[in-house]
């Protein structure tokens, strides 16, 4: 009995003692005592550089990183600031792609007064300051900014003595010589020109580059069904049947490392698969359209909630993420884009990347970069579930084969009659 | 001060403490400290079973008649009476959901039994390398879910490799993840792989736990292998089947890291099941939390109606 009683009593000493000591988020923070804690929510990886520059520049603020995976279409992070903020959580800094419908439901504090004066807004693309802009008003900053651009198989273009294609007449030239070619893989897998795996993030670029729009400029009414719009998606659907380009199946980069796609559009974040997958390929921007080349404009937005108590420290901490001293420990080892991107220029930033193998794929990025803008249904910030209804829409067309003008119909009057609804509420 | 009278108090109440645990420990004819124990446990069950199942439930009786949302924090809540269900019954996306969910629980349990049967009795039965092979069997049920289904959206692919074995057969390649009925067969698949080694796990323990001597019996009686599988192995695992059945019902109708990680719903939203559309109505961009908790609730109905016609039809609690 006794005994029994005294390991009870040192049991329930230890956990208490672990209890104690132990914190309940992962912290970056040094040893020395703090008067301000700062709740950051994000990726541990990417936010722990920026963490030990801005403690050592703020000795008196720890920072708290609440880690949150991303998930599908940052699901996961999305779901555990809404989580933390119900609860009652004090939250000082968050991670999104969903500024602007945080913003126009009230969650982020306007910072426009104060992201306007910072020397890197004047630096910022259009396409970058598109992303944190909501009604002329500035919400956040942006990093780790990408686009797709174009991948394209050396190897195949060889076979049919193609150039890399710099028009869309291009692509279609060189869809029918593969095709008059035959061409399979040493495995005997078919070879197809290009892919539209990626969802309407990857492929708005073709919509726009034909000359289409998938939204009015005040976002209110969609032109998914428009002519111009149709006649994109039955660009890609012609691809598909005519066997120049897969079906949509979700196996995403699968085709393009087995070596069956001529010209994949994809990011910097494909280099090293398409290395390892040991395929001859070159990079180059997006061929141009009669819309042009533009490409969404990928990467994430941190902004300040408005119950944080500490904005003024929340603010500094954005300006330490976005700084060259960041970037450039991030960029060391390969993790991110530079924030800025005049730093695409930058001696120290190139011979990083080439360290690791990525200089090429940077230098294409900071071109198609120019050509990048914000993509409404990616994130419709009014009418969420919009998304939803353009991309079922999308899979219908290009996987099942639906009539383009019918099923986009349809999509854009679900679309249409949400943004009304939810404008009115 | 009479100290000898402080020192008795402690043992006194020592005592009377003993003495109430004494009499209910005479009452139930058990030991105190037995009194204590299961006290104790039960306390601990009924908080965790209150904090975790009966608090939220009653919440989201709650959440159904009101606009909630995970943004309630910053716009104030209201009543908005049976228009949550009235949504409900008027979502052709959502009774989509029910019939997917229905078809994934109709095609997968009897397979799941079958598969966990057979593999049951192939490792009841081998003598070399049992436990070996029964933990390599389990890996499967261990395994992360999105991890494995991710490896098996890649094996289905139109190039992946069990289309590159059925072309090389000279069949045309399956659409497992382009048509939505191919799609459905493919999560029907994912989910038997995944869940079947749990199950073989039960029916080992009912094929172990039988009476030899019966099998013996019939043996001696001139009963041959599928005579004696049917007649004396069968009834003897009648208990453990139907637990199988019942679990793996429930289980299935509420499928859902297995329609995220090989088809995402796809294509076109087809194959998403009922558990899918609530968690995207209610944790999407839309945060609908009062309407995906009607979801909840019609969901919790239909698999308990299931479960007690199940336990009814079946007998289950006579045995």
């Amino acid at each position: 009995m006794k005994n029994r009683f005294s390991l009870a009593a040192a049991t329930a000493l230890t956990a208490l003692g672990v209890l104690s000591v132990t914190p309940a988020n992962t912290s970056a923070s040094s040893a020395h005592a703090a008067n301000v804690t700062l709740n950051v929510v994000g990726a541990t990886n990417e936010l722990t550089n920026a963490t030990r520059i801005y403690e050592k520049l703020y000795p008196n603020v720890k920072v708290n990183i609440i880690n949150a995976n991303w998930g599908i279409g940052g699901k996961d992070t999305r779901d555990k600031e809404l989580i933390l903020m119900s609860s009652g959580q004090s939250l000082d800094v968050i991670k999104m792609v969903w500024g602007k419908a945080f913003f126009r439901q009230g969650v982020l504090t306007d910072l426009t007064n104060q992201i306007k004066t910072w020397p890197i807004y004047k630096d910022y693309t259009s396409g970058q300051k598109q992303r944190i802009t909501y009604n002329g008003k500035i919400y956040g900053i942006t990093t780790s900014n990408n686009t797709i651009f174009m991948y394209y198989n050396k190897a195949i273009l060889a076979k049919i003595h193609a150039q890399p294609p710099k028009t869309l007449r291009d692509v279609s030239n060189i869809a029918r010589a593969i095709k008059a070619a035959h061409l399979k893989t040493a495995k005997g897998l078919p070879i197809f020109a290009t892919s539209f795996e990626g969802g309407n993030w990857a492929t708005d670029y073709w919509v726009w580059a034909n000359g289409g729009e998938l939204m009015t400029p005040s976002y209110k009414t969609t032109l998914i069904d428009s002519p111009k719009d149709i006649a994109a998606y039955t660009y890609m659907q012609d691809f598909i049947k005519n066997g120049e380009a897969p079906k949509v199946d979700g196996t995403y980069d699968a085709a393009w490392l087995n070596g069956q796609i001529a010209l994949m559009p994809i990011g910097v974040w494909e280099y090293n698969a398409s290395v390892t997958a040991k395929l001859n390929f070159g990079m180059t921007t997006m061929p141009v359209g009669p819309g042009g080349n533009d490409v969404s404009i990928g990467g994430v937005e941190y902004g300040i909630p408005v119950q944080s108590a500490h904005k003024t420290e929340a603010l500094n901490f954005l300006k330490v993420l976005i700084s060259r001293a960041t970037d450039f420990q991030q960029d060391q080892t390969g993790q991110g884009e530079p924030a800025n991107p005049a730093l695409y220029n930058d001696p120290q930033f190139r011979a990083a990347w080439k360290k690791v193998g990525l200089l090429n794929a940077m230098m294409v990025q900071q071109q198609q970069l120019k050509h990048a803008r914000y993509n409404f249904l990616e994130a419709p910030f009014i009418f969420p579930d919009g998304a939803t209804a353009y991309n079922n829409a999308l899979s219908a067309v290009l996987t099942n084969l639906a009539n383009p003008a019918a099923t986009m119909k349809t999509a854009a009057q679900t679309i249409d009659q949400g943004i009304a609804t939810a404008s009115q509420g | 001060m009479d100290m000898g009278n402080m020192a008795a108090r402690p043992l006194a109440r020592r005592g009377r403490a003993a003495g109430r645990l004494g009499r209910m420990g005479r009452i139930m004819k058990v030991a105190p400290s037995t009194v204590l124990f299961v006290g104790g446990a039960v306390l601990l069950a009924g908080v965790y079973f209150t904090v975790f199942f009966y608090y939220p439930f009653v919440q989201n009786l709650y959440w159904m008649f009101t606009d909630f949302t995970l943004l309630s924090f910053l716009h104030p809540t209201h009543w908005v009476g049976l228009a949550n269900f009235n949504t409900f019954f008027h979502d052709a996306t959502a009774h989509q959901a029910f019939v997917s969910s229905f078809i994934y629980a109709v095609a997968s349990v009897p397979l799941i039994v079958v598969v966990a049967l057979a593999l049951a009795l192939a490792l009841h039965h081998i003598t070399v390398g049992k436990p070996l092979l029964r933990v390599l069997v389990f890996l499967t049920y261990l395994m992360p879910t999105i991890a494995s289904g991710l490896v098996f959206r890649q094996l289905l692919g139109q190039y992946g490799l069990i289309n590159s074995y059925v072309s090389d057969l000279g069949l045309p390649r399956l659409p497992w993840l382009t048509d939505a009925l191919w799609g459905q067969a493919a999560i029907v698949l994912f989910f038997v792989w995944k869940n079947a080694a749990f199950f073989m796990i039960i029916l080992l323990a009912g094929l172990s736990n039988m009476n030899a001597a019966l099998t013996e019996a019939a043996s001696i009686d001139g009963a041959g292998p599928i005579q004696r599988f049917l007649n004396v192995t069968i009834p003897q695992l009648r208990p453990a089947l139907l637990y199988c059945v019942i679990v793996s019902t429930i289980n299935a109708l509420n499928i859902y890291p297995e329609v995220v990680a090989v088809t995402q719903g796809g294509p076109a939203g087809q194959t998403r099941s009922i558990m899918y559309y609530m968690l995207d109505e209610g944790f999407g961009m839309n945060s609908k939390v009062g309407y995906a908790s009607v979801i909840a609730f019609f969901l919790f109905i239909v698999v308990l109606v299931i479960t007690l016609v199940q336990m009814r039809v079946t007998r289950f609690y006579e045995d």
